[in-house]
């Protein structure tokens, strides 16, 4: 039966509501614990991150996909705490988001590796522990794709044929070998979020995957152009591409979130963008963009009903 | 004067030494996967019983050279030292490239994004080999790191640095730089690993002011890259040149008989180069995620030295190998 799996159990897709479908908690590379000029005050942070999640809440949030899959931040301790105290649904996931994010232990592996750690993950529980992931990262945007990468990705896609969960990639630039992986290891296009439409951008690409069936997510909202990431946009120019895209009658393969992160390790706050932000100011954009009511809630309630839980 | 994890052991007190052992050992990340198993009770018995083994043998004290990253745990290391009398002197430092984690390395793919950013700001933050020195400097004045953001009262006694790129690459030069930089600081013995790049970065080492008498040049045994005209130069400079994988004969790349490993000696001190020498097996006691070492630590002294002794290496020779070697590298200098 489709369910989803959260850090505190299963629940019903129809249970979801709004959903944020790519943030993190804590995110950063593996090795930051060894720095000591890396460490926070926990209880600090805490706070931080629980201000973040019960701000979306407040603006109508119900489910929280935390994005950082193995040793990228993904602190299951504190995913749970969170979800406890804020009661939103917080789902945390396995998977890697490419080389610099893939501790060595991890380095030589293959396909089979991958695809047995993330079942396991999926089925049984993440680490050590009998916590359940929900989703399976694919990161890496290198290209020529590296071997690491496309192991992978090979596993994420033989995971999701197995377990029946979704793949949300984080790499727009790799996405012709992405989708040629995908293929081979026949996974269906609707189990998959291509993420980072909008870090990159191509109105026909992202009308093409979504033709073909795939997720196509603009997932940055709020890293506008006064940021300092070379691939910050203007929030108004995400606007277009959604309407663009329901004009095309795409909107059922529509995915938006803020990849925000409460804490970013060695680095402290993220200034950049906010979980809450996307309901608060990001709707009301859509709304003068003249963005529909009802495309709204397919955004961010329908699609991430249909795409997320585990089949 | 020795750092040990239970604390300072004057240097003649040390007695035998093994160079360079690894109780514990993983590369980092292993403690995210779920196939490998740690069950610290049982490993702990199992090191003890190799100490003890060691102890029996006649060992005294070993080097630990698993470094910040790879499986060390100053806790347990501390816990085992006492139950089995045993010196242990524990290891910061970084490693080879593919030992280093991406919190190390993201910082410097984000500098070359940096030309693509309109602002001019300055990256948020980029590691150097300063930042890299005071973070291993800290790790012998104040404690090493352990898990859940706390240090350890244990301090670390040497750092060791890698290099396996060809030339090293950006990170690595930046870790070797900041470990010669906490050596020096910290008046403690650095450990190179990678005999075959050895010659080239030897200078970069002491252009940081280290002295040559507080650097080990490790796996000059690795099948792979032996060079006895390297290991009578580097000597010759002052370096202590270690043959520290006595015992792994087969089954990886940088095995061979230890056939070998006896003429290597007898070479050296044949040179006049028996006070530039240390001996280790390069144990793994307990492999997290990789395969441990066939053999044991106390296969140096069980096995090795005798081999020695019937190859013509006298007991004196023998006495500087284990003990005066190492007691010289902790030193007052």
């Amino acid at each position: 039966m489709a369910h989803l799996n959260t850090v505190l159990g299963t629940l019903h897709p129809e249970e979801m509501g709004i959903t944020a479908v790519h943030e993190h908690i804590l995110f950063g590379p593996p090795g930051w614990e060894a720095d000591p000029g890396a460490w926070f005050k926990m209880g600090k942070v805490f706070e931080k991150c629980y201000n973040d999640l019960m701000d979306f809440k407040l603006q109508g949030g119900a489910t929280f996909i935390d994005a950082s899959g193995i040793g990228s931040g993904r602190e299951l301790d504190v995913h749970i705490k969170l979800a406890s105290a804020t009661g939103l649904h917080v789902v945390a996931s396995t998977g890697f988001l490419g080389e610099l994010f893939t501790a060595p232990h991890f380095h030589a592996r293959d396909a089979d590796y991958f695809e047995t750690l993330f079942v396991h993950e999926l089925t049984v529980g993440m680490g050590r522990t009998r916590v359940k992931a929900g989703v399976i990262n694919a990161g890496g945007g290198a290209q020529p794709m590296t071997r690491l990468d496309a192991a992978q990705h090979r596993g994420a896609a033989r995971a999701a044929r197995k377990t029946g969960a979704a793949v949300m990639t984080h790499a727009i630039n790799a996405l012709d070998e992405q989708l040629a992986i995908f293929r081979e290891e026949k996974l269906d296009p609707a189990r998959i979020i291509l993420g980072g439409c909008d870090t990159r951008l191509d109105l026909e690409r992202d009308k093409r995957v979504a033709k073909a069936g795939c997720y196509v997510a603009y997932d940055h909202v709020g890293l506008e152009s006064w940021s300092r990431m070379a691939h910050a946009l203007p929030d108004q120019r995400r606007a277009e591409l959604v309407k663009a895209m329901l004009d095309a009658e795409l909107g059922d393969r529509l995915i938006v979130s803020a990849g925000s992160s409460g804490w970013v390790l060695g680095q402290g706050e993220d200034h950049l963008s906010n979980v809450g932000n996307v309901l608060r100011y990001f709707v009301p954009r859509l709304a003068a963009a003249g963005v529909a009511e009802a495309d709204v809630r397919r955004i961010f309630a329908d699609n991430p009903k249909r795409v997320l839980p585990i089949q | 004067m020795a750092i040990t994890v239970n604390g300072p052991v004057p240097d003649d007190r040390l007695g035998i030494v093994a160079a360079h052992e690894h109780l514990l050992y993983g590369l980092p990340g292993w403690h995210d996967d779920p196939a490998v198993l740690f069950d610290r009770p049982k490993v702990f018995d199992a090191l003890l019983a190799a100490l003890r083994e060691f102890k029996a043998a006649g060992g005294n004290s070993l080097m630990d050279a698993s470094g910040t990253l790879c499986g060390r745990d100053p806790e347990f290391l501390k816990a085992l030292s006492a139950a089995a009398g045993i010196n242990i002197i524990a290891s910061c430092g970084l490693g080879a490239q593919e030992l280093i984690p991406g919190y190390f390395g993201l910082p410097l793919a984000e500098r070359a994004l940096r030309e693509q950013r309109r602002d001019g700001e300055p990256p948020l933050w980029i590691p150097d080999a300063g930042y890299i020195g005071g973070m291993l400097g800290a790790e012998m004045s104040d404690g090493m790191p352990m898990a859940g953001m706390v240090r350890s009262r244990a301090c670390a006694g040497f750092v060791l640095c890698a290099c396996s790129a060809q030339p090293a690459s950006e990170i690595e030069e930046m870790a070797i730089r900041g470990a010669a930089m906490a050596a020096r600081r910290h008046d403690v013995p650095l450990r190179l690993e990678g005999g075959a790049h050895a010659p080239r970065l030897f200078p970069l080492i002491t252009a940081e002011g280290l002295a040559a008498g507080r650097v080990v040049i490790g796996h000059c045994d690795d099948a792979r890259c032996l060079d006895s005209a390297r290991d009578r130069e580097l000597a010759s400079q002052g370096a202590y040149v270690a043959y520290d994988h006595v015992g792994w004969q087969d089954g990886s790349p940088h095995a061979m008989p230890d056939a070998q490993r006896v003429q290597q000696v007898k070479d050296m001190v044949a040179a006049g180069y028996a006070e530039r020498v240390l001996l280790s097996c390069g144990t793994v006691g307990c492999g997290l995620g990789v395969p441990a070492s066939k053999h044991g630590m106390s296969h140096l002294l069980k096995d090795f030295v005798p081999r020695l002794s019937g190859a013509g290496v006298g007991d004196s020779a023998l006495h500087t190998l284990l003990v005066e070697n190492p007691r010289r590298l902790f030193a007052q200098l």
